[in-house]
């Protein structure tokens, strides 16, 4: 006679649980056997058979758009670049092919409407060598991604001349589920299976719905956008010298502490559209110090207290030259300069 | 003078004892365990829901566990209990073990004590009491009532979902 141990009422474990987001692995085996005791059953009672089956491989792609706003470009850029993340959500290690496409035009994102394409797209994945879109990010493909892993893919424009500011181009990064077969080697795309076979890892689409195309076909892509705005690129060099010992024909003008030192920065904007609340500040390293008075803007020259001529000296600022030209509209170039000595 | 009527009988005997050592050592009760899922299906212009076994397994999938037992011999049987643990890479889906005329109850312990739902409970890793969720269950035990009578048959299920 089996007689079933007495049932406690509470009691205590420790707990410690793993979650893994992908889910249990495509390839695991779930096994179930059942026990059953009774007064008349052999000792250790009577086992079930065991039931089991392959857990499959979960398809789940998502790509997504990374900087939050539209990507600033100028009319005829030669090269801009956007960012996307691709991540693996499925249960297994998988290759991703990468497609760019335009968007139609009269499509809207980031408060902005679509009414130009941007030419010669392509995407490459970061290869981890260097941050940034640089030569080292050569391939086009993502390469075995791992369950809850992600890769940033840089998609890179040409943008055509002639445009106008606020005009945008919106485009279209779409990534479609590849076998993950080996390093190096790009799979073949992955299909659904339809006949069932609890003994075989089948393949089950689980993604959503994308920009581009709809839920449970192993794929999915999300936008970005390229609006014209201007660029400002600024130079500094030092366009004279005074050496405290007088400068010579033979060792020229020497920068030697006590030697003073004329910087000029050029600002230029290019682009078509208006740049607001322009402030320009170059500090002045620790072992110099500025000549008072010295500031000249576009030529004319600019007091160093906080007033209505937009440029100061210490005061926005400390220990920095300050020039604060407001709204400017691009194109346009401008320049300041101002006097340090070697201390 | 030695009795041939006695040998056949010590024979019968012998062969007598031999059969009740056997009846013993076979199943009392015959178990059989199946994993299905359930899938919608259009039957006559009607949704039904029908049962399969496992298709599509992947994270996240329900399954359907359900186990009968039959009572194969001449006598009553009690003191009946089955236990299922939990099976690898699953989660017990609170609130799906059923069983006509049997008492449900869990482990959180791997498989040493077992209490009702409502008992049980756990310690957090801070060394606080809080109560168990159905993620914690280990093992589910039917305690089969009263006696399961000759030639007859239960069944009990759960649902559980792969992690």
């Amino acid at each position: 006679m089996n007689r079933l141990p007495a049932l406690l009422l509470a009691f205590f474990v420790t707990w410690t649980a793993t979650a893994q987001g992908a889910g249990t692995p495509a390839g695991i085996v779930i096994t179930n056997t059942v026990l059953l005791q009774c007064d008349l059953c052999g000792p250790g009672g009577t086992t079930s058979n065991t039931p089991s089956f392959v857990v499959d491989n979960k398809v789940n792609v998502t790509v997504a758009e990374s900087d939050g706003d539209a990507t600033p470009v100028i009319a005829g850029q030669a090269s801009a670049v956007t960012r996307f993340t691709v991540t693996n959500n499925g249960n297994a290690a998988q290759d991703y092919a990468l497609a760019v496409a335009n968007v139609a035009s009269g499509a809207s994102l980031f408060s902005g409407i679509d009414n130009f394409d941007a030419s010669a797209c392509f995407a490459r994945v970061e290869s981890g060598a260097v941050s940034g879109f640089d030569p080292t990010d050569t391939t086009s493909f993502i390469d075995e991604l791992a369950p809850d892993a992600s890769r940033t893919v840089y998609v890179a424009c040409s943008i055509p001349a002639g445009l106008s500011a606020s005009d945008q181009a919106i485009v279209s990064l779409s990534a479609t589920t590849l076998a993950g077969t080996a390093p190096g080697v790009q799979g073949a795309v992955v299909m659904q299976d339809s006949a069932n076979d609890p003994a075989t890892v089948q393949v089950v689409f689980a993604d959503i719905a994308g920009s581009e195309e709809a839920a449970r076909d192993g794929r999915h892509s999300a936008r970005d956008a390229y609006r014209v705005g201007a660029l400002l690129s600024l130079s500094k060099s030092v366009i004279n010298v005074q050496d405290p010992f007088g400068c010579s024909a033979a060792s020229g003008c020497r920068i030697v502490p006590g030697s003073m030192l004329t910087y000029r920065i050029d600002v230029v904007a290019s682009g078509s559209s208006t740049l607001d609340g322009l402030v320009l500040s170059d500090p002045l390293p620790a072992n110099m110090s500025y000549v008072a008075g010295s500031i000249v803007v576009d030529g004319v020259a600019r007091t160093d207290a906080a007033d209505a001529d937009l440029a100061d000296f210490g005061i926005s600022q400390p220990n920095t030259v300050t020039v604060s030209p407001g709204s400017v509209s691009a194109p346009l170039s401008t320049w300041f300069s101002f006097r340090a000595l070697i201390n | 003078m030695f009795n041939h009527r006695l040998i056949p009988a010590l024979c019968t005997a012998l062969l007598a004892s031999a059969l009740h050592l056997n009846a013993f050592a076979a199943d009392a009760v015959e178990v059989k365990s199946v994993a299905e899922q359930e899938v919608e299906v259009v039957e006559n212009g009607k949704k039904v829901i029908k049962r399969v076994p496992v298709d599509k397994a992947v994270p996240g999938s329900e399954i359907l566990y359900t186990t009968t037992f039959k009572n194969q011999i001449d006598k009553p049987v009690g003191n009946i209990a089955i236990t299922n643990p939990v099976p690898n890479d699953m989660v017990y889906k609170g609130g799906s073990a059923r069983g006509a005329n049997t008492e449900i109850t869990f482990s959180v312990d791997g498989g040493k004590q077992y209490a009702t739902a409502d008992k049980l409970t756990v310690k957090t890793p801070e060394g606080k009491t809080r109560p168990a969720l159905a993620s914690d269950y280990t093992h589910i035990r039917w305690t089969y009532k009263g006696e399961l009578g000759v030639g007859k048959s239960g069944e009990v299920s759960f649902r559980a979902v792969i992690k």
